[in-house]
């Protein structure tokens, strides 16, 4: 998954730990064998290499109900979740240090679109040769949600499953008490701006710390808008609790993606929250004084 | 001058506001309904609906109301014996249902009903001078009440439920208890579900007026058992279907104390074997439509007894989802059976088994029933709402019936039903 993966599991009387954890790294394995874009065998690269071809390939029903998912979350936002907008960083090298020109970008946003797809469920077509699909933006999140089903399922009661940041909940400590989990500061990325407690459901957080290039002074953040192709402005990390870290990670992705208008959006959408924008600023219902107007006991936060 | 133009200006800026207020309600909504369909579409991966987030327990404290009114229509004069009773039941619910989680696992529910009926109900039938039926009604208007309480409990596991209710009902002449115990457990992520499920219940009749017909019984007993299994299978794309298949054993005191048969020119007392065995099978389907926002729903049921009746019911729904969380149900249902094996309008010769009824219920006859229902659900205070309203219009006949039937019972019903509900969540 490309990032460090965590299982904590709770003392639990007749738990076979090493089942649990054998079958939370084989159902990861899984999943990053799957949907990866870094092998050829994925069924990522199948799906990529059909692209042009206009009666496309059927998929299983796991990856239709994701493709479902992804059509939602597409049709929700309007476009701004888009599976299909992962072709733009050819252009965008943040390690180039430069400003792709027009001329790179045109071509590359056309073949930029859910809607450009024809998915019928159980058939996808990318119909313009060069489209490419990526699952990137969703998968850890699902994969979360699935480890923590897959525990649940052989018995674990007490734990956190943890993807490089994206957080399933299987259930709070046996005492009753909550996970207690820190989010990063996006400047000190060692350093916990904020931490929350978490008894049930998923938690992302989506933020540019990672990549982010600056061209003659200008910060360039490496979310791009799939209509644009240009990076977004605005925030430079967001946290979302939700019943399911796929909802949550969606939302955090989305937020990020609406840029200044971000916070509001949040506000909007009624979920625990946590946004930190360009300036340093710290906002959303995770802060202090405000949480318990939104949380609803799903999370608390500690203090900033 | 100066005055008007400043008051110009507050309401301007008055205006302002509601539209801004209203522009952000709007977003709220759109916010809040895209994550609606974000989290069941969540919903639709495998392994996720087992999550916390989907339990389909009561997270909440859930109260609910909800009023009916029931009215038959008058039977028409040519149909009764001359100076009888036209009008007949009203029936007057209220229904009051509360639910709350007590433990991790556990949930309580309470469900009282009251109903107060009034009105003539037929008696027995006779034949007019061309052989024709009419129905002798009972002369005096009845007022009853009736009150019924259900306390359930239910269980949560991990893959499945199991309940366990009790329950009486009281009447001034009828006394009955009931118990249930049923469980269901999903399977195949949670697309499949069993469920399963037994229950009884132990009346006492004691029926009134037994100075005024000598003919009615002065107390009597009767017992049910009833099993069911069942199975449900979603079927991908909004579509599921489920079967169960229901018997229900009952014995004691079958006949109606409050209704006579005619048989050789003589009224006598209703009279019906003291056992009954019923089958009942019934298949739903549901298609949720995605062009249409709308859900239709296709039940079928076949119930067979072993008083030789057989009857088939067929109801179509359609669940259309309109603007502000406010769904519209038109449905249409059809309902048709044969006779008992002991019915007859009346008999002009004695049986050997000296079983006898004219009970319309119990005669061949068929069903009509349209229905519409209005939904919607809101929240304010912190409160989720629920509210519906519904009106129903049913006819039976003997020309619905799917066979021919030789004499109509007179006495068949025809109803209107208003239904209002509200539920608050918090």
């Amino acid at each position: 998954m490309g990032s460090p993966c965590e299982l904590h599991l709770d003392e639990q009387p007749g738990l076979d730990f090493e089942a649990v954890a054998r079958a939370a790294v084989d159902e990861v394995e899984r999943l990053e064998r799957k949907y990866t874009r870094y092998r050829d065998d994925s069924l990522t690269a199948r799906i990529n290499a059909s692209a042009g071809d206009p009666d496309g390939l059927e998929l299983d029903p796991e990856t239709a109900s994701l493709l479902d998912y992804a059509a939602t979350a597409c049709a929700q936002s309007g476009g701004l979740f888009d599976p299909t907008s992962g072709i733009l960083r050819r252009a965008w090298d943040f390690h180039s240090e430069r400003v792709p020109s027009p001329e790179e970008l045109t071509p590359l946003l056309e073949r930029v679109g859910w809607q450009k797809l024809r998915w019928e469920r159980p058939r996808l077509a990318l119909p313009l040769p060069g489209m490419e699909l990526d699952f990137g933006g969703f998968v850890k999140e699902y994969a979360a949600d699935r480890v923590a089903a897959l525990c649940r399922e052989l018995g674990a009661r007490h734990g956190l499953v943890d993807l490089g940041g994206d957080l399933a909940v299987l259930g709070p400590h046996p005492d009753g008490s909550p996970w207690r989990v820190g989010i990063r500061d996006p400047r000190a990325p060692a350093r916990a701006i904020a931490s929350l407690a978490l008894r049930a459901g998923g938690m992302a957080t989506s933020g540019d710390y990672a990549r982010c290039m600056v061209v003659d002074g200008r910060r360039y953040a490496h979310l791009l808008d799939p209509r644009s192709g240009w990076p977004v402005e605005g925030l430079t990390s967001v946290s979302v609790a939700a019943g399911h870290c796929l909802l949550a990670g969606t939302a955090s992705t989305l937020a990020m993606l609406h840029g200044r208008k971000g916070p509001a959006w949040l506000a909007d959408l009624g979920l625990p929250h946590l946004w930190i924008d360009a300036d340093g600023q710290l906002g959303g219902s995770f802060v202090a004084g405000r949480h318990h107007e939104q949380l609803r006991g799903e999370a608390r936060i500690a203090g900033p | 001058m100066r005055g008007e133009r400043q008051s110009q200006r507050t309401r301007r800026a008055r205006l302002r506001r509601r539209v801004q207020s209203r522009r952000k309600r709007a977003r709220r909504r759109r916010a809040r309904k895209a994550l609606q369909a974000l989290t069941t579409s969540a919903l639709a991966l495998p392994g996720l609906a087992g999550g916390a987030a989907a339990q389909s327990r009561e997270e909440r404290f859930t109260s609910e109301y909800a009023y009916s009114f029931y009215s038959e229509d008058a039977l028409p004069r040519s149909k009764v014996t001359a100076g009888g009773e036209t009008d007949r039941y009203q029936i007057q619910t209220h229904q009051l249902r509360f639910a709350a989680p007590i433990a991790d696992r556990l949930d309580l529910g309470l469900d009282v009903a009251y109903e107060t009926m009034s009105g003539a109900t037929p008696w027995y039938v006779v034949p007019d001078a061309d052989g024709d039926a009419l129905q002798v009604m009972t002369g005096a208007s009845i007022e009853e009440a009736r009150t019924d309480a259900l306390l359930r409990g239910s269980y949560h596991f991990d893959s499945g439920q199991a309940s366990l209710a009790g329950g009486a009902s009281f009447e001034n002449d009828y006394l009955a208890f009931n118990g249930l115990l049923e469980g269901e457990r999903h399977f195949n992520e949670k697309n499949t579900t069993l469920s399963g499920g037994i229950g009884f219940s132990i009346d006492r009749l004691e029926p009134t007026d037994a100075d005024l017909d000598p003919l009615r019984p002065t107390k009597q007993h009767r017992q049910n058992i009833s099993a069911f299994v069942g199975i449900s299978q979603v079927m991908g794309r909004g579509a599921a279907i489920q079967s169960s298949l229901t018997y229900q054993h009952a014995r004691g005191f079958l006949s109606d104390p409050y209704k006579r048969v005619l048989v050789e020119g003589t009224p006598i007392a209703d009279s019906r074997p003291d056992a009954r065995n019923q089958l009942a099978w019934l298949t739903r389907y549901r298609q949720h439509v995605s062009p249409l926002a709308g859900t239709l729903h296709a039940d079928y049921r076949f119930y067979v007894d072993d008083w030789q009746i057989t009857s088939h019911t067929l109801e179509l729904a359609w669940y259309q989802s309109l603007w502000w969380s406010l769904r519209l149900i038109p449905s249409v249902r059809y309902y048709s059976q044969s006779q008992a094996a002991f019915y007859g309008p009346w008999f002009d010769l004695p049986r050997a088994d000296g079983l006898y009824s004219s009970d319309y219920r119990l005669s061949p006859y068929g069903a009509l029933s349209w229905r519409l229902r209005a939904e919607t659900a809101f929240s304010t205070w912190r409160i989720d709402w629920r509210a519906s309203l519904s009106w129903e219009r049913y006819l039976s006949s003997a020309d619905l019936a799917l066979g021919k039937v030789a004499i109509e019972n007179p006495g068949l019903v025809s109803f209107n039903l208003f239904s209002i509900g509200l539920t608050a969540r918090f």
